[in-house]
């Protein structure tokens, strides 16, 4: 069993397992948000190249990553 | 009496999820898990398991401590620390950032996410609060996705039945074990028909 530390006492101590459990919370966060903002953007009509773009990544890599095999109406546009 | 099978909707499952995501919140732990339930089971108002626990000595504030030792030592079922906490180590104010995005795209907007075509590969984030532990779904809803518990007490049967670590550590801090507390959940049970 590892010793009990407060995650403050952690943090002050620049402890390796709150530094990348902090940054892994951060990362899947911001996965979150770049999915909501990808949902609406779809709902307002934007296509695949155009929110590429806004994200500064190819629209392959975005529409591989939220395009549905699933609704076939909802393909590249 | 006939009790018809409502996936979700058995009253005690219902106040037990609700009260272990409570605790889990209060103690600010990364997850909800049979540790968690434990104390649920504990200050639910079906005093069955309550009896049980205090047949072996075991009360609510000596279980939140056996808890809370458990899992800040990082023997418990899940993240010790939960992602609010660990985001404000680096400046990050997760409940500023969820009051946006309520504002900005609805109450229910990070449900309606996982739901969408484009929320479909997306994994578990700090927008969607604390985890459910493997080890407490097996505990609340079975392998058949649902559970019905007539009184507390079989709910803390179920918790047993669920084997998680984190509780066997919580439990031998309050000088018992999963064993002992089966044997006397099993006799009460029986006792009471």
């Amino acid at each position: 069993m590892s010793e009990a530390i407060s995650l403050a006492e952690a943090a002050s101590h620049r402890d390796p397992e709150v530094g990348l459990a902090s940054v892994a919370a951060l990362r899947q966060m911001v996965e979150q948000l770049e999915a909501l903002q990808v949902k609406a953007a779809r709902e307002d009509g934007w296509t695949w190249e155009r929110i590429a773009d806004a994200l500064g990544v190819t629209r392959q890599s975005v529409h591989r990553k939220y395009a549905s095999r699933r609704f076939p109406g909802r393909r590249l546009t | 009496m006939t009790r018809r099978a409502e996936p979700g909707r058995d009253p005690i499952t219902a106040r037990l999820m609700a009260a272990a995501r409570e605790e889990a919140d209060r103690a600010r732990h990364g997850y909800v898990g049979c540790e968690h339930l434990l104390l649920a089971l504990l200050t639910d108002q079906d005093p069955t398991a309550r009896d049980i626990l205090a047949s072996l000595g075991i009360r609510l504030p000596a279980a939140r401590a056996a808890v809370a030792g458990v899992i800040s030592s990082g023997s418990g079922d899940g993240p010790r620390w939960n992602a609010a906490d660990l985001l404000a180590t680096l400046g990050v104010d997760l409940a500023a950032i969820q009051h946006q995005m309520r504002a900005g795209f609805g109450p229910h907007a990070i449900a309606e996410l996982y739901r969408s075509p484009v929320g479909r590969h997306l994994s578990w984030g700090p927008l969607c609060g604390p985890q459910m532990a493997p080890g407490l779904k097996k505990a609340l809803f079975g392998n058949e996705g649902h559970s019905r518990f007539p009184t507390s007490g079989h709910a803390l049967l179920s918790l047993l039945d669920a084997g998680s670590g984190g509780l066997g550590a919580v439990l031998a801090a309050l000088g018992t074990s999963p064993g002992l507390l089966r044997l006397a959940a099993t006799e009460r049970l029986r006792q009471a028909g």
